[in-house]
This record gives C-alpha cells, structure tokens and sequence, in this order.
C-alpha cells in the first residue's frame, strides 16, 4: 500500500532528530528573513502583483509557448519541445553526443531534478558535475536535493567537511570560509574544461525570446556563459508574456524564498554570443510540457502559478519536522504534495497529499497565493477515489454516514461512541492516538441537559 | 439575536464546558440560544478524502440549521468545514450561502459581530495562548483572536515564539502519522517559556486533546489546558 510505505519514511525521518535540528534551523531563518524583507503592506501589494502576472501567463501558455519560439530562434537560440521527460532527457542527451561531450557542468534546476537528467547522462558515458554548492554537496553525497532552494539544508556542518575531505583528499576545516574555498577551487577547473553546459530557467520571457536564471553564487552565470554549447531545460509553465509580467515575479521570489530583495545574479540570455564575442556558440531551450498542460483549465490550474521560492516548506510544521527526502520525490513540502500527484501517477505519488496536518499556514505564506491546503485536501479525494487511502477507512466513514445523518440518530449515536471511549476499544486508530497521548474523560451526560438544566436555552415554541 | 448553538463532537463528548461557556457568554451578551437537533460536520471523512460521507451530514445540519439568524460553535475547524461545505455541496441554494455567512467559531462571532475590543473581565493566571490553525489560517483571523483576552484584568500572558506553529493534531492526520503528529505537539510543547504558565488557552478542542493529551502522559501539570470559551466565561466577559 502506497500509504504503508509513506508512514514508513516518515516514522524513519521523525526518528532521525539530528534531522529535525538541521532543517528547523535552516527554515526558520528563511521564514524570518523572508518576513523581516518587507513590511506587510509591501508584501501583500507584490503578491497581489506576482499572482496576476502568473496566473495571466499561465491562462495563455500555448500563444506564449509559440511566440517565445518565433523571438527565440530569431535571435538564434535552437527551441526543442519536449512532451514527456523521456523526451526531454533524448534531447538532451542528443546534443551532448552530438558535440561529443564528456564532460558537462549544471547549474541548478529542478527541471532536470524530475526528470532524472543525471543519471541518464551518466549512463551515457558522460560525467555531470553539480556547480550550486549545495547541489554539489549533496551529489558529492550520492543524494537527492531535499529543498526546492536550499538543496542540502538537511545536512549538517561536520557532515559537509567530512564529504569535502573525502573529495579533496585531505582535512577540510568545518568552518564556512574552509568549505566554500574548496568547493571554489574545484569548480573553477571545472567550469574551464567543461564540453557542454546545462541549467534551469526561472524565467522564459515570450516577447523577448529571453531566458531568465536567478542565482546567488554565479555559478550559473560560469555554467551558462563559458562552456562552448548550452542547453536549458525548462518546464513550459515557466512561460511570462514580457519583461513587466517577469519583473512582478521576480521582485517577490528572492523575498519570499531567502528574504534578498534580489539574488546576486540575475542572467538575462538572448541568444549565443556574436561572433568575436565571448560566450557559448550554441545556446538550445528545451521547452518540456511533461503534464503541465493537463493541469491546465482544471481544478488545479493555480498550481502552475508556483514560482518555486520553497516559502511552503520553510513555513509547514510536517516539513521542519521530516525533511524533504520523506516525501521521496523531487518536490517536497506542501507544493511537492500537490504538485507530484498531478505530474506522477504512482500510488506512491497520489498518496502525498495525506503528509499534511491542513494546518493551511502554506496558502497564506504562498508569495502567488496558491491554495495550496484546499488542493491537498481535494487530492485526497482524488487519490480515495484512484484506491489509495488508508486501510479500513472507507468502511468506517461509510458506517458513520450512515449511521449517524439519518434524523434522530444524532444523540443516539454520540450515546453509543461515549459507550466505546469508555471501553477504550482496541481499534488500531485509537492504539494509535493512545500511544503518547492521553485521551480526556468522556463527559457523563448530555450537553443539552446541562445548557436546559442551567436556563441558559430559549425553548423553541 | 436569536443563536444557535453548533456544539460540534468534541466538544459534545469531551469539553461540553466549552459549550456551556459558549452559551453563557452568548446569554450575558443579550442573546437568545437554541439548541437544535445536531450533527458531525463530516470534516473528518473529508479531509481523509471521503467526500461523499462528507455530504450527508452538511446536508443534515442545512437542514436542521436552516433559517438561523447566526450559528455560533466554540471551533474554527468545525465552522471551517461547515462553512467550505454548504457552498461546495449546496452552492446552487441561496440559503445554504446565506447559511455559510451566518455560521461563526466563537471568537469571529465576538470579534466580527458583537465588535468586542479587549473586553473588560477579571481572571488571576498565567497562560499561554495558542492560535488555532483553521481560525486563523482558514477562517483568516490571523492573530486578532488574542484580542479578547488583552482587556482581562490579572491575566499574564505570555508568548509562544511561534504562536501560530501547528500543534500536529490535524484530524485523522493524528493517527496516520502518530510519530510525525507527536514530534509536533513536543515541538509546540517545547516553545513554552519556562516555568510553565498555569493555563494553555486554545479555541479548537482538538488542538487541546492534543497538546492537553500529550501533556497528561508526560505527567505534566502546568500548563492546563482550557478553550478560549471557557476562560471568557469565568473571567466574566460581556457582564
């Protein structure tokens, strides 16, 4: 059961408290940054202006999809569409063999994070280095990222040193200067010998043909600039009209993901460089659709809107608590619980919705005000009905449906589950809340004798 | 006005004195309460994703609530649900929106109806305030909800450092994730200051079975849980 296996990484994360001390500590200074940025009005005035600008480039994708095109190649960047991941990775792929590519080095995307472009890449023959530091560290540790911005906010200091040491060689101190230093030191050799480069996009800006990537260490401006070919892949739904609708979002991610008014870098590409210019000679955009335009005109359309900033996972309860890798998918938190059942359809991907207590602090904090806990809420619906629900459920709603909605069942019934607290019966839901939890005395009689008893009732005539 | 009283589950099986609270603010404020026959809200069958065992019961109390002048309950989760129900299920029928609009968690009903502002009352504790996340978050009343406690005379607040953090109860979300929804209720737990303050003030029973049920089996004392409802009362708000 798909639900079984998620309870199971979740009990193993909760268990981990090391965990737990990581990500708090990474999130809360995230969110507090994030708050401390801009005063409420500000901020509620940027948001309504990123929710419009998303929504409206999104409710026109395929016009935005076909203009980027036209602006794109007319100044020389080669635009693939991509259906599906597999498409997307054999179009990468292909241009990597055809310029015989050995060795490639990436900036961070989440893009080829779903898709799984390393991996294929690699059995390919060719060696993927991960330039954003936090990328880097956790491929250097044979893992996944475990936050949309910070990828390896889970792990600890010591953690990190002993992974560089291992790499370099020799000690690496623990301190900040010691770490980056190396990271530094090696990357730059990479970023001069690397055949092909490969990034994300936050950003593809349809009436400019431009490609948009917002970075903080300058890594993906080295990936995007120095080596001869470079390839961006990047999800259709990242699409905005023009440089004003861009500029409404961007002025709210960096605040909403780390609290910067804005990123170091913000690398605006047009096209591969002149000739006698510095830069790649071949710049391609991999357009991948990959389910997204099945979400659109639906229920879930808003979704779309995300900007990945990772505000729902700093903020969420589940997520400070677990981690990302819990939910074993690329996307985590709150919008990886709603955005993986819509672009996966394994079991294990519908069953995601249910990590979430709804506490609902994720819609209020979404910088493009996405109702994130309304949707969690409505694909778990989506998933009961597709046969993924927790065991011996349905009987039991179905049982208290019926028993307990017919007129005049209501105290009847409220009678008969007084009855059972009292026994404490051995059902395995109430083992489950009992287990660390007392439950309070069930009250003696009824509410409303007491409410008649004190004269506090107007009798109705 | 003339109120009716939504008493929810919880509070009929475990916390009838919320309700009676609930009742007796309501009474000192003027008011007239009924009690018509109740039901669930169905909020545990829906958010587990059984919609269709959801329905019945906000049919039920549409029926049976139908008409009110207001609906009053001591939970922003149950009037969340009721609220977010009458319109998905019943949206076509003009009464069930104007139902909608008229169903209020105690603390909206005090804050949006009556207009209170730090109304005056009298309780000696030291308590610690919780806010509840489908008040605030769902229903968006945000922090105002402490603002009916500023005006108690001899009551000493003091602060979670993250006040809005959930407690990890979350429904059947308790019981599908036991180790993950204990983990939160020791986070929360642990977010109060030391020494203990006497009392844990909370609007939603369920949040209080939580954190008051966590606290009992580690035989804590301090602090006692307590629904905002019944703190009003006996601080003696709206006399």
């Amino acid at each position: 059961m798909a639900t079984e296996q998620l309870v199971r990484q979740v009990a193993a994360a909760v268990s981990d408290r090391g965990l737990h001390a990581a990500v708090a500590r990474s999130v809360d200074r995230h969110s507090y940054a994030s708050l401390a940025a801009l005063t409420p009005e500000v901020r509620s005035v940027y948001r309504a202006r990123a929710r419009w600008a998303r929504l409206r480039s999104v409710r026109s994708l395929a016009d935005l999809a076909e203009r980027f095109i036209t602006e794109a190649e007319d100044r020389g960047i080669v635009v693939h569409t991509a259906a599906d991941a597999a498409e997307a990775v054999a179009i990468v792929a292909e241009i990597a063999t055809q310029h015989g590519a050995r060795r490639i080095v990436k900036a961070k995307s989440m893009a080829t994070e779903e898709v799984e472009l390393n991996a294929h890449l690699a059995a390919a023959g060719m060696q993927v280095l991960e330039t954003d530091l936090g990328e880097y560290i956790v491929q250097l540790a044979g893992q996944r990222p475990s936050h949309i911005v910070a990828p390896c906010l889970h792990m600890a200091r010591d953690e990190i040193a002993r992974l560089f040491s291992r790499e370099a060689g020799r000690e690496i101190a623990q301190d900040t200067p010691s770490l980056t230093a190396f990271a530094r030191e090696r990357l730059r050799e990479e970023f001069r010998r690397a055949d092909l480069g490969i990034s994300g996009g936050n950003f593809l800006v349809a009436s400019e043909g431009a490609l948009v990537v917002v970075t903080n260490e300058g890594n993906g401006r080295m990936c995007t600039t120095l080596p001869p070919v470079h390839v961006a892949l990047v999800g259709v739904e990242k699409l905005v009209a023009d440089f004003s609708d861009m500029a409404d979002a961007l002025r709210i991610l960096p605040v909403a993901a780390t609290g910067q008014l804005i990123t170091s870098y913000v690398s605006i590409i047009r096209g591969p460089a002149a000739p006698g210019e510095e830069g790649p000679k071949e710049v391609h955009v991999v357009l991948m659709d990959s389910h997204r335009s099945e979400i659109l005109g639906g229920p879930y359309e808003e979704v779309l809107a995300c900007i990945r900033c990772g505000a729902c996972l700093d903020i969420c309860p589940v997520y400070r608590q677990t981690g990302g890798h819990a939910y074993g998918s690329v996307y985590s938190g709150p919008i990886g619980a709603v955005l993986t059942p819509l672009l996966h359809s394994d079991p294990g991907s519908q069953a995601l919705p249910f990590l979430s207590s709804l506490c609902g602090a994720c819609s209020d904090v979404c910088p493009v005000g996405i109702h994130l806990h309304e949707h969690l809420v409505a694909l778990r619906a989506r998933a009961v009905g597709r046969g993924v629900a927790f065991p011996a459920e349905a009987g039991a709603f179905r049982a208290l449906r019926r028993a307990w909605t017919p007129p005049g069942r209501y105290r009847l019934v409220r009678r008969l589950l007084r009855g059972a607290l009292r026994l404490g019966s051995g059902v395995p839901q109430m083992r489950a809340w009992t287990r660390g939890r007392r439950l309070p005395p069930a009250a003696p009689g009824r509410v409303g004798d007491r409410l008649r008893a004190e004269g506090l009732l107007e009798e109705r005539r | 006005m003339r109120i009716r009283l939504f008493t929810t589950c919880l509070g009929d099986l475990f916390a009838q004195e919320a309700v009676l609270s609930t009742a007796r603010i309501l009474r000192r404020l003027g008011h007239e309460i009924e009690l018509p026959e109740q039901t669930c809200c169905g909020q545990p069958a829906y958010n587990s994703g059984f919609q269709e065992d959801a329905k019945p019961f906000i049919a039920a109390f549409l029926e049976r609530f139908k008409g009110s002048e207001a609906v009053v309950a001591p939970s922003g989760s149950c009037v969340a649900m009721l609220r977010h129900g009458l319109v998905q299920f019943f949206g076509d029928d003009p009464e069930a929106r104007r139902l909608s609009e008229h169903t209020y968690e105690i603390s909206q009903f005090l804050l949006d109806v009556e207009g209170l502002i730090a109304p005056k009352g009298h309780y000696e504790a030291t308590a610690i305030y919780h806010e509840s996340c489908h008040l605030s978050h769902w229903l968006h009343q945000g922090d105002r909800t402490k603002e009916l406690l500023a005006g108690i005379d001899g009551l000493e607040l003091v602060s979670f450092r993250e006040p809005q953090l959930c407690c990890g109860f979350g429904g059947t979300f308790a019981v599908h994730f036991p180790d993950l929804s204990l983990a939160m209720a020791d986070e929360k737990l642990a977010d109060i200051s030391s020494p203990a303050p006497d009392l844990l003030i909370a609007s939603d029973q369920g949040c209080l079975m939580q954190l008051g049920g966590r606290l009992a089996a580690r035989h804590q004392a301090k602090p006692q849980p307590i629904h905002l409802s019944v703190l009003l009362d006996r601080a003696g708000v709206g006399t």
